[in-house]
């Protein structure tokens, strides 16, 4: 049973008081006698003083509480259970994260709001049907819509909340989309739908259609922001941020421990202490003996000062080696200006190799034929040679000339204007542009080599490790094997004929589940759920990548509340009930409800009425 | 079944020392064996009386009318099989406690044991109402409920020449002669049994106390003080006499009986009242 006005529910106290009133009554101890009339002569006992003796639950004490619960009932506006019209009973419920903190009563909040819908639901018509949107990042019909009140508990066992946040504005859009979808159904059936909303941060004054239930309690957390995994010879170093979420600082560890390793977080492979003062951000680092062959899990220890336990676990990889291969094709006059050689063992992870299997290709000559991931073209344009030198104007966005300073620096470079965007510029000369052909990338550096100080200057080799990486980036392949929750897993295709061009890929979650794709040359998979996922080819794993949650809008736990707010206006297909003056309450029950006081009032009536007859004539 | 039952065992014990005390003219007997009290067609002659048209002309004495020149007619006393009906008032108010339910049921199963073993045949009613099924071992008493007003005779006619008897508590406003009257006419003897409860009797001093008619649910609250109880008494002494004055007006006995056991209330009631006389020869 629901009630559309639970305040008047205040009004049950008159049942107490109805029954105090009996109870202070004074009662005297009855005797049954044969001739009443021989005592007749005497005075009434007079009311005064009373006494508390055994409350007798007489007829009209029965019939006047049935009165009182009556009409507050009546006030309250209730709508019962199974012989109350059939509902659309509407759901969303917070799935985030933060939802598996303790909430009200000290249990999980997702425990409580599953328990919470499985109660209201044992009054409901088994007629009910159900629908039940999860609001995470992204809205998600858990249930429905329209289902079988049958199949809610079944559904709800699956309630397991994990999103890196709740975007309830577009879970409650959702909901009443699928609502207002079956408004023939409602009218037909005469159903009313009752939507409630779920979720542990205060309610607020959004969505006044929507009853809402708030189970959160605020506590401290402590979560692992970042954690990295990195080589260092043949052991390794875990590096690891913790975020203070508390306004006290105890001190916890963090353990490291073989994600195989089936006996829990004990820190087999290392661990340290750590301390982090209220809300700020501590870093440690963690080194291993032995380089890891496959995924770790470190883990923070935080005791009962942590509420979330979501983000105190991380799964980490080790990073696939992504080695960029690079062949000049050009001149070995123009190798030798460009200091290829020597550029190319500055480089990190990157090797020297022949144009067949290389990733970047250099040249002083032309580009056309040349079908590589990236081709740098190092050569001045036609006209007269001009010597400029740094600061140069650069294009920002591109990252080709991420931390690169020219300053100083003397380019001589051609007059005319090499194809693609500019990339630098001095005046109206452009000493280098990018252009997308297709896949590739080509890069046009007007310079000739031979002259001024670049090849010489800081500014060189940083140059040629951007563009290392933006080969790297279009390596076939993962992109990145350790992400967060709510980024992208992307593996990049290799489009040649020996490649991956025809093959299937399907990724797996921790759990197995597999994920929705996208993406042409970079397949993308949203990753959701922290754990670590397989990415097959072909049913053959070819990569493996670690999620772990971050999401301080989650780990946050200062702002969660309990607290409740019924719908405040009638949903659409209740305003004709409102013209009637009866806002969200089956009119059925309150006109049974009516026809119930009225007949306990004249019952009543009628009772008291015989007694005084009776003692009339006595 | 529900009913009222008498402990059997004991009422037997209690009532075999005991026989009806019989009007004079009557001896114990078989049928056919008891001369009435009133007239009838026996060949025991009593006297004369006037002739009155429609008399049986068998009956003229003629030598009478030759001495006296009137017409006489003879009378004789009535022969009799003997038949003891029992009235019982089951009205409510005669449970009102236990005690006095059990009391009305041993005393009726005890008028039953009397009439058949020292009078002849036997028949119970109910105030106003219909006769109760007799089984072998004593009549079958519902169970006391209703109001108890209305009329004392039952519904059909009872036996001319019968000795009646009626039991009730008589605890009702009414004045219970005119109903007597009608249940003693044509009655050989006639006998009235008041039995009440102890408490009816000799109220308690109980303080405040709500008091509700068993039979209507009247309710009245009252203290139920020495004086309070002393008017009460007063009440019942008038009630008592005004019952005794009806029972003897009609030429009966009114036996006072108190609920209890059945040895005592024939010592202190039936016995006091001449309901009862002991047997000959009984110890």
């Amino acid at each position: 049973m629901s009630f559309a006005n639970l305040w008047a529910l205040w009004a049950l106290l008159a049942v107490p008081i109805v029954v105090a009133l009996h109870w202070f009554r004074r009662r005297l101890p009855a005797r049954r006698v044969a001739g009443l009339f021989l005592f007749l002569g005497a005075e009434p006992v007079p009311p005064e003083g009373r006494s508390r003796d055994r409350l007798r639950w007489t007829l009209p004490l029965l019939l006047e509480s049935l009165v009182a619960a009556g009409v507050a009932l009546w006030l309250a506006g209730p709508v019962f259970g199974d012989w109350a019209r059939p509902m659309h009973l509407l759901l969303v419920l917070d799935d985030s994260a933060s939802m598996t903190a303790p909430g009200v009563g000290g249990r999980a909040a997702a425990d409580q709001v599953r328990d919470d819908v499985l109660r209201r639901t044992e009054v409901l018509a088994a007629e009910t049907v159900v629908t039940v949107v999860l609001a995470g990042d992204s809205p998600r019909v858990l249930l429905g819509p329209r289902a079988p009140l049958a199949l809610l508990e079944d559904a709800l066992a699956a309630y397991a909340p994990a999103a890196i946040s709740a975007d309830l504005g577009a879970a409650v859009a959702l909901a009443d989309a699928l609502a207002d979808g079956q408004a023939d159904d409602v009218a037909a059936g005469g159903e009313r739908t009752q939507r409630v909303l779920f979720g542990d941060r205060p309610v607020g004054a959004a969505w006044p259609r929507w009853e809402a239930q708030s189970v959160g309690v605020a506590g401290p957390n402590f979560a692992l922001e970042d954690v990295q995994l990195v080589g260092d010879g043949d052991g390794a170093r875990v590096m690891v941020a913790v975020r203070s979420y508390s306004d006290r600082a105890p001190a916890f560890e963090v353990l490291v421990d073989p994600s195989e390793d089936a006996g829990g977080a004990r820190g087999s492979l290392g661990r340290t202490s750590l301390q982090v003062e209220p809300g700020e951000l501590a870093s440690a680092e963690i080194e291993l003996a032995v380089r890891p062959q496959g995924a770790i899990d470190v883990a923070l220890s935080a005791g009962s000062d942590d509420g979330l336990a979501i983000d105190d676990r991380a799964r980490v990889v080790v990073e696939p080696e992504r080695e960029v291969v690079m062949a000049w094709v050009g001149t070995a006059v123009g190798a030798e200006r460009v200091r290829w050689p020597r550029l190319v063992r500055a480089l990190d992870a990157v090797a020297q190799g022949d144009r067949t299997r290389a990733d970047l290709v250099a040249t002083d000559e032309s580009v056309d034929g040349l079908d590589v991931a990236v081709v740098v073209r190092v050569g001045p344009t036609e006209g007269e040679l001009r010597r400029v030198r740094g600061p140069f104007l650069r294009d920002r966005s591109s990252a080709l000339l991420d931390g690169v300073v020219f300053e100083g620096v003397d380019w001589f470079c051609g007059e005319a204007t090499p194809p693609g965007a500019p990339l630098l510029l001095d005046g109206r000369r452009v000493l280098a542009s990018v252009e997308e052909r297709g896949p590739r990338l080509v890069v046009h550096l007007n310079l000739e080599a031979a002259s001024g100080s670049i090849v010489e200057h800081p500014a060189w080799p940083a140059l040629w490790s951007n563009l290392a990486e933006a080969a790297r980036a279009r390596l076939a392949g993962p992109l990145r094997a350790n992400l967060r929750s709510g980024e992208a897993m992307a593996w990049r295709l290799d489009l040649r004929a020996d490649g991956d061009r025809g093959a299937s890929f399907r990724m797996l979650d921790g759990a197995g589940a597999e994920l929705a794709q996208a993406g042409l040359r970079t397949l993308r998979w949203d990753a959701r759920r922290p754990g670590l996922h397989r990415l097959l080819r072909d049913g053959r794993e070819v990569a493996r990548y670690a999620v772990h949650f971050h999401a301080p809008g989650e780990s946050d736990l200062s702002v969660r509340a309990a607290d409740a707010r019924p719908a405040e206006i009638p949903a659409p297909e209740d305003l004709d009930e409102v013209a009637d003056g009866a806002v969200g309450v089956g009119r059925g029950e309150r006109a049974l409800l009516a026809w119930l006081v009225l007949a306990a009032l004249v019952a009543d009536w009628w009772v008291l009425g015989r007694a005084r007859a009776r003692r009339a004539l006595s | 079944m529900s009913g009222l039952r008498a402990a059997s065992a004991d009422v037997e014990r209690a009532a075999a020392p005991w026989r009806l005390a019989l009007p004079r003219g009557l001896r114990s007997g078989r049928a056919g064996e008891h001369l009435g009290r009133g007239l009838g067609n026996s060949v025991d002659f009593v006297d004369h009386r006037d002739y009155a048209v429609g008399d049986d002309l068998r009956r003229v004495d003629w030598r009478a009318y030759a001495r006296t020149d009137k017409l006489m007619v003879r009378r004789y006393r009535d022969e009799v099989s003997p038949l003891v009906e029992v009235i019982v008032d089951l009205s409510a108010s005669m449970a009102v406690t236990e005690a006095k339910a059990q009391a009305l049921a041993d005393l009726a199963r005890a008028f039953w044991l009397w009439s058949v073993r020292h009078v002849g045949r036997v028949r119970f009613w109910a105030r106003g109402g219909a006769a109760l099924p007799c089984a072998e071992g004593g009549p079958d008493l519902p169970e006391p409920s209703g109001p108890g007003m209305g009329p004392w005779a039952p519904g059909r006619a009872l036996s001319p020449g019968s000795l009646r008897y009626v039991v009730s508590d008589f605890l009702e406003p009414e004045d219970p002669t005119r109903g007597l009257r009608q249940v003693a006419a044509g009655a050989s003897a006639f006998g009235v049994v008041q039995l009440l409860d102890p408490w009816e009797r000799r109220p308690t001093v109980d303080g405040l106390t709500e008091l509700r008619d068993c039979e209507n649910e009247s309710r009245l609250d009252v203290e139920l003080s020495a004086e309070r109880i002393a008017a009460y008494g007063q009440r019942l002494g008038q009630l008592i006499e005004r019952v005794r004055e009806a029972a003897v007006g009609v030429g009966g006995a009114l036996a006072l009986v108190d609920a209890g056991p059945l040895e005592a209330m024939i010592e202190r009631g039936l016995l006091r009242g001449g309901v009862v006389q002991p047997v000959e020869g009984a110890a």
